[in-house]
């Protein structure tokens, strides 16, 4: 599995980041940021549920 | 009160509770008018409109927590107060908690707490939605999560409640805010030597930050204790005001009540509708880094600004009919409400937040048909300038 992350459409609500703190967090300049581009699929869960709370749909699973 | 003039707000003193009892005509005023204020009373700014606030929250570099969260009230170590990497970690020891996932997990054993009192509720003549459910249900789910003992509960929610006043500014914090600050802290050392004795093994809250380290490094007493107060502080009265507002604008509405009956596909929308309208929490302020002009003023370097969330969530330029309460609305095409803050500091709780709401609207469109508050009482409202929502709900219910 596979996390697509498009920053130009990422306008920082940070639902990813609550959804999946294992995957998505803040870097210092304040830009969000995946953690873990190809998680172990005990994380699928948690990376779906970032897909779908990113009100910006600027993330998307590939598998 | 200052709000009935129609024209002009001067010498706002946003810090005083009154202040914000019935503040929508003021909030209209500076969203208006004055987008920036200062407050001279307090030394502090204002800022109201929704697209102010999300560009403050967004820039982390000039508006900081670290330097405090309430006007001129200085910082703890929670990780509220925290900025940066410090805050990602502190946030990190305990944010898997809160995920929708666990959520879900939670759901069965929330919903049955939900029906428990929806079912109580029932069996009275008149209830007070306040007390039988809207605070029942978080108090019981965040003692729950701290494994909080039985018998200390209540008392735990009394202190949680007086603290909260504190929050409103530095006169706020008076001799009863710190008997209930100096409770708690006796209660946090005897949760900590009850673990202690026990081992530490629990899964409990306090457990996993007794256990937890940051950089090789366990968390000193003074941050477990104000982690300990956040959770509490930041979980019980606000979801309570949600759910409470929640009930009581639907009982206004009773077309609005049964439509969510007739089609609970509705009830997440109305959660985010019913989040947006009550707002709980009245304000988080920043501190500035570097002198910031807006509006041709300036926010010198040092000084506090304070993001009326409950204006935000009403700015015309964002939200259509701003002032109605309306399940229907669309958020996608209108914004997303700001209740929960926005960017690193985004509530740590809101799915909790959402998932107690929405079992609550559940739960009571299934088994009553209306809710009316008895003839001869009224609803009474929380009068803070940090948190809004009922204190009383007194209300007759229609079993279905
Ligand atoms: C409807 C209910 C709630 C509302 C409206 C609310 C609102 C907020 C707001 C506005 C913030 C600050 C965000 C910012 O500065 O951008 C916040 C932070 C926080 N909330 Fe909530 N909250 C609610 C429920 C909860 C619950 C149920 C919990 C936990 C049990 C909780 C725990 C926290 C914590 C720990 C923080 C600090 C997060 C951080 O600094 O990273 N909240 N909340």
């Amino acid at each position: 599995m596979k996390i697509v992350f498009d920053p130009s459409r990422c306008k920082l609500h940070a639902q990813c980041r609550g959804a999946a703190p294992e995957l998505f967090d803040f870097a210092p300049d304040g830009s969000l940021v995946v953690l873990n581009h190809n998680p172990p699929e005990e994380l699928r869960e948690a990376a779906q549920d970032a897909v779908d709370a990113c009100p910006e749909q600027a993330i998307s699973l590939e598998e | 009160m200052a709000n009935k003039c129609p024209v002009k707000f001067e010498n706002v003193d946003f810090c005083a509770p009154s202040t914000h009892d019935n503040p929508y005509e003021m909030y209209d005023y500076f969203l208006e008018h004055e987008p920036l204020y200062f407050d001279e009373t307090n030394g502090v700014w204002e800022v109201f409109r929704y697209d102010d606030i999300v560009t403050i929250e967004r820039d982390t570099e000039t508006f900081i927590n670290a330097e405090g969260v309430r006007p001129n009230i200085p910082p703890d170590p929670g990780m509220i107060y925290q900025d940066g990497e410090q805050h990602s970690k502190q946030r990190a020891l305990v944010s898997s908690g809160f995920t929708p996932r666990q959520m879900r997990k939670m759901e069965d054993r929330a919903r049955e707490i939900v029906i428990e009192l929806v079912g109580s509720m029932l069996q009275k003549d008149e209830v007070e939605i306040v007390a039988d459910l809207a605070g029942a249900l978080p108090a019981r789910l965040i003692a729950d999560m701290l494994a909080i003992p039985e018998e200390k509960r209540a008392a735990v929610m009394t202190w949680i409640n007086q603290i909260i006043v504190g929050g409103c500014g530095p006169e706020y914090v008076t001799d009863e805010v710190n008997d209930a600050f100096e409770n708690f802290c006796m209660h946090h050392e005897e949760m900590y030597q009850d673990r202690i004795a026990a081992g530490c093994k629990g899964s409990d809250l306090l457990s996993i930050w007794m256990n937890a380290e940051i950089d090789g490094e366990k968390l000193d007493e003074s941050q477990l204790l104000f982690e300990h107060v956040l959770l509490n502080v930041g979980g019980a009265e606000t979801t309570r005001s949600a759910i409470a507002g929640g009930l009581h604008q639907l009982s206004l509405d009773q077309k609005q009540y049964d439509a969510l009956y007739e089609d609970p596909s509705l009830i997440p929308n109305a959660v985010e509708e019913i989040i947006r309208w009550v707002c709980p929490f009245v304000n988080m302020y920043r501190t500035a880094t570097r002198d910031y002009e807006m509006y041709g003023k300036v926010i010198k370097e040092g000084e506090q600004v304070g993001l009326t969330y409950p204006a935000a969530n009403r700015d015309p330029r964002k939200f259509k009919n701003p002032h109605e309460f309306n399940i229907f609305r669309d958020f996608s095409k209108e914004a997303r409400h700001l209740s929960f803050g926005l960017g690193p500091h985004f509530c740590l709780g809101a799915s909790l937040a959402r998932l107690e709401v929405r079992l609550s609207l559940e739960e009571m469109t299934k088994r009553v048909k209306a809710i009316r508050v008895p003839e001869g009482k009224e609803v009474e409202y929380v009068s803070s300038s940090f948190t809004r929502g009922l204190s009383k709900f007194p209300a007759v219910l229609e079993a279905r």
